[in-house]
């Protein structure tokens, strides 16, 4: 039988047109075409990339509780304020603490709440209670937020991963993982830690890089006829995700924050929490929906103020340099930040200069989105 | 009993009858139809039966086997819910749909090569009966089920579960226990040696949760009753007023006195003789004492005596264990125990009146609809690719079966036979509506999938997909029991599981399988190691190569298109022989196709 005669389906002509007439390399179908212009797109990040009515959402985790005290809260000459003074920022009579001074500069853009309560909710570090926003309970998982925006969102078609959590550090003290929620893996995020890239982005040595794109040319060629025979969703949605592995193995780049633009890396300087913020601009900007950062180590039961002038000083400089890049490439317009930690710390100061857990009246920040800059949310006591 | 349920099982009881004329009516009409309806089989395997349609004389249908009565009603039921004008059923699967479909749906497996070219080649007529028995009385379909029911009972990542267990499970399925005696040996967990253990294993698992009590009250009543009442937990459930919070907490009353204790080294399931489940619904400071009451209502018959403090007894107790907390078992009254609580037990304390057995003797009853009607469901969803109710667990009176009747009339004939999940499973898949096409029908939208006029295309269970991949890919060839297989392939079955677990009873691919079906050396190494793509090897003429791949992954025989394509691509990659075969065997693996049935 002569293949080229015998065949009359559109399809398969100009696969056999792309894929096997070719020159000894290797064609590109429609598929793979895509993840040339998803390889343009991670080398040429630009703000326009972002759809604009597309809605992002970043949220900068300060795991093991943040003291409001030395951040956005201060309470400068109170017994229990603590040795640090507080600053004016650029919001009239709005003082922060003075171990934020660049964002000081930049409360504009901001709203702070300062009387968040989530006793009953957290109160140790086991639990994901501020993750989902609930109280655990051991019969349901419940998603996180960032599941929930991913799902609202409705980012299913992008060829970035719609939602990649951003682990700073190795190891996370006391943190319980985040089991599967009811919502189901495809709003589970895509995992870094440590500024490790995920699991199985490497193409095994054994399988070429030709044979990966055959393979995936007639996974999709099989599956698109059993698709068209059955109509069935469930199966297109099993083959989109299936197609997407390849784009996200082009994106490497994208997810590695040493081949950030150089400028940028000096810019935001060595520190992991800084590093990840910027890795979190570039996903963003490449039409990432959701990205959590998870910082942590912020749990002072001892030298509490030792401990939070370091974290502060990290948290200063990186997230000042997130606001500067989402305000300067139009991104803030649609993109939601959110800072907050599963609980504050105490006001009383323990015998060992520490603070412990405190979920009775902590502050969040969050801006863009729409967020009035400069609001500030308090109960008046 | 009866009298007290609430009017969900009113109806119930109400429909029996003219459920019973409706279904003699339709068997009159369809033993005069005989022959084109019923995909024309003739006489030969015949039981003896006396029912009305065997009786009437026309032996030459599925009718005249007397377990089979059901399947034409089915059928009747699905078909009068079709619109008059617009309704056209799909025709019946060909013989390679329903030999793939069916081998996964009764023991969770592909269909070997050979296996369906002895079925395809098969000229008999009742073939496709005789294939359903077949496999319902072989050694798998025990093994499959035990498989299904523990995905249900123990959670989609239990497998494989601990083997007195699913030792006991598949005991059971094989001597076809009936569905009531295996929750009642469940749901009573009583002390035994290790190796028969294995019903303790669901209590067991349910009491080690981090909140025992909701643990067990939320899945006892999702999944042996149908309904998931968790919301009842705090407040009334906003669209179903008898979800309030006593129905959810008269079922945890049930278990508040179960507990764990280990002996020997093992965790066994205790009960005392007193405690209360207390609770405070939102919105309230009230602490309210649960009574114990089956979720609609009904009570269990009195505590002949009720339990009296003996002050005397209870004090030697506290002079006995003078470290005990106040509400340690250890200071109930031992004279209202069959075996009391002591401190170093070598039997798990068990009360005079137990409230568990209370429930199982009211709960597992033809009287309580919700009983049957909750695993019927379960098992056409596992057949038919969705409940009768959906969701499956949320069998409430404002959520209507999609067929009322033919959800009642499954359920009664179910508890009228011994609840044989086996007679039940059997007349599902003799049904013309389990055995139509998936393939879609001309013209427009496919019709509503609760129409049933085509076969559904339903994603494979985690278990079921790490079973067909490690046989597809070869390593599955017959000559080993299935038994052994699934010992021989422990880690690899486990690990696919955890791979294809969506954490969801929904279908949700997510990227990380994707990733690794592409780049993961293990499910490489499956493919490599599995033995097809060397048979593929073996084949000197394309052609046949490529009808064998098919065969061993999609159960099918490629179309000429596929057969073309893949002939192309085999000539192009000519030097690279054994690396093309891994691709077009990879291929086929992560294909739609593969991940689902239909």
């Amino acid at each position: 039988m002569n293949p080229a005669k015998s065949l009359c389906n559109p399809r398969i002509h100009s696969m056999y047109r792309r894929h096997f007439m070719g020159t000894l390399g290797w064609g590109m179908s429609a598929a793979v075409a895509n993840f040339n212009s998803l390889t343009g797109l991670c080398s040429d990040l630009r703000a326009d990339n972002v759809r604009k009515d597309d809605k992002r959402v970043i949220i900068l985790y300060l795991g093991g509780g943040a003291s409001q005290m030395e951040t956005w809260d201060p309470k400068p000459g109170q017994p229990t304020g603590g040795p640090y003074g507080a600053i004016p920022t650029s919001v009239p009579g709005l003082h922060i603490s003075e171990l934020l001074p660049r964002m000081a500069q930049r409360m504009h853009h901001l709203a702070v709440v300062r009387s968040v309560d989530n006793s009953g909710i957290s109160s140790d570090h086991h639990g994901t209670g501020i993750h989902i926003g609930r109280k655990n309970e051991a019969a349901v998982q419940f998603p996180t937020l960032a599941e929930i925006c991913t799902k609202e969102l409705v980012l299913a078609d992008t060829q970035v991963p719609p939602h990649v959590e951003l682990q700073v550090w190795d190891t996370f003290r006391f943190e319980t993982k985040h089991g599967m929620s009811f919502l189901g893996s495809q709003y589970a995020p895509l995992v870094l830690t440590g500024g490790k890239r995920p699991p199985d982005m490497d193409r095994l040595p054994a399988v070429s890089e030709m044979d990966h794109a055959d393979r995936e040319a007639l996974r999709d060629y099989l599956s698109r006829r059993f698709e068209q025979s059955r109509g069935a969703n469930e199966a297109e949605s099993y083959s989109r995700t299936n197609g997407r592995a390849r784009g996200v193995m082009a994106c490497d780049e994208l997810l590695d924050v040493d081949r950030c633009d150089a400028a940028d890396l000096a810019r935001y300087g060595p520190t992991p929490v800084a590093r990840h913020c910027l890795l979190a601009r570039r996903l963003v900007e490449a039409g990432v929906g959701v990205v959590k950062i998870r910082d942590t180590w912020w749990d002072t039961h001892g030298d509490n103020f030792e401990g939070q002038r370091v974290k502060c000083a990290n948290l200063d400089h990186a997230l000042s340099h997130l606001i500067d890049d989402l305000v300067d490439r139009g991104l803030m317009s649609h993109t939601l930040l959110v800072v907050l930690s599963e609980f504050g710390r105490t006001p009383d100061i323990s015998a060992s200069l520490g603070r412990n857990h405190w979920p009775k009246a902590w502050s969040v920040v969050m801006g863009g989105c729409g967020i009035q800059g400069g609001d500030l949310w308090q109960d008046e006591c | 009993m009866t009298t007290r349920h609430r009017p969900n099982s009113l109806v119930f009881l109400a429909t029996r009858s003219s459920i019973r004329a409706v279904v003699l009516c339709w068997s009159a009409i369809l033993v005069s139809l005989l022959g084109s309806a019923c995909r024309g089989e003739t006489s030969t395997n015949l039981v003896v039966s006396d029912s009305p349609s065997a009786a009437s004389g026309t032996p030459d249908s599925v009718l005249a086997d007397a377990d089979a009565t059901l399947a034409p009603m089915i059928d009747q039921w699905i078909s009068a819910a079709w619109p008059d004008t617009t309704a056209t059923p799909a025709p019946a699967a060909n013989d390679a749909e329903f030999v793939r479909r069916l081998y996964l749906d009764l023991v969770g497996r592909l269909p070997l090569p050979a296996e369906q070219k002895s079925f395809l080649s098969d000229q008999a007529p009742l073939k496709r009966r005789e294939l359903v028995d077949r496999l319902l009385n072989g050694e798998e379909y025990p093994i499959h089920f035990a498989n299904q029911l523990t995905t249900h009972l123990l959670g989609r990542t239990a497998l494989p579960a601990p083997k007195e267990w699913t030792d006991w499970l598949r005991q059971s399925l094989t001597h076809g226990k009936g569905w009531h005696t295996i929750v009642r040996e469940i749901l009573s967990a009583p002390p035994t040696p290790k190796d028969e253990s294995g019903p303790a294993e669901f209590l067991v698992r349910k009491l080690s949760s981090n909140d025992p009590l909701d643990g067990v009250t939320r899945d006892v009543t999702r999944l042996f009753f149908g309904v998931d009442m968790q919301c009842a937990r705090c407040h009334t459930h906003p669209e179903i007023p008898e979800w309030e919070p006593e129905s959810y907490w008269g079922m945890a009353a049930f278990f508040n006195r179960s507990y764990l204790v280990e002996i020997d080294g093992r965790k066994v399931v205790a009960e005392r003789a007193r405690g209360e489940a207390v609770y405070t619904p939102a919105k309230s400071t009230d602490k309210i004492t649960a009574e114990p009451r089956f979720m609609t209502g009904v009570v269990p018959p009195p505590q002949e005596a009720p339990p009296t403090e003996a002050e005397e007894r209870i004090n030697a107790r506290k002079a006995l264990y003078p470290e005990a907390k106040l509400d340690d078992p250890l200071l109930d009254n031992p004279d209202e125990y069959a075996v009391p609580p002591t401190e170093k037990p070598t039997a798990p304390s068990r009360p005079l009146y137990s409230r568990r057995a209370a429930l199982i003797d009211m709960a597992i009853d033809a009287n309580n609809p919700y009983f049957s009607r909750a695993i019927v469901n379960r098992a056409w969803a596992w057949l038919m690719g969705q409940g009768l109710v959906e969701p499956l667990d949320q069998l409430h009176s404002a959520n209507s079966p999609t067929h009322p009747e033919l959800l009642d009339a499954l359920s009664e004939d179910f508890a009228a036979h011994n609840y044989d999940l086996r007679r039940l499973v059997r007349n599902i898949a003799l049904s013309d509506t389990y055995q139509r096409s998936s393939v879609r029908l001309a013209g427009g939208e496919p019709p509503p999938r609760d129409l049933y006029l085509q076969a559904q295309v339903r994603p494979l269970s985690e278990y079921q997909m790490a079973v067909a991949t490690l046989g597809a890919a070869g390593l599955m060839d017959g000559s080993q029991a299935r038994a052994d297989f699934e010992k021989a392939n422990t880690d690899r079955i486990k690990e696919l599981v955890l791979r294809f677990d969506t954490g969801s009873d929904q279908f949700a691919p997510s990227l990380a399988l994707s990733l690794y079906l592409a780049n993961n050396e293990s499910f490489a190494k499956i493919i490599a190691e599995g033995g097809l793509v060397k048979r593929l090897l073996d084949n000197n003429d394309n052609e046949e190569l490529i009808r064998t791949a098919f065969a061993s992954v999609l159960s099918r025989a490629p179309d000429a298109d596929e057969v073309a394509a893949l002939r192309y691509y085999l000539a192009a990659r000519s030097d690279r022989r054994e690396q093309a075969c891994q691709q077009i065997v990879w291929s086929l693996l992560t294909s739609s196709e593969f991940r689902f049935n239909h």
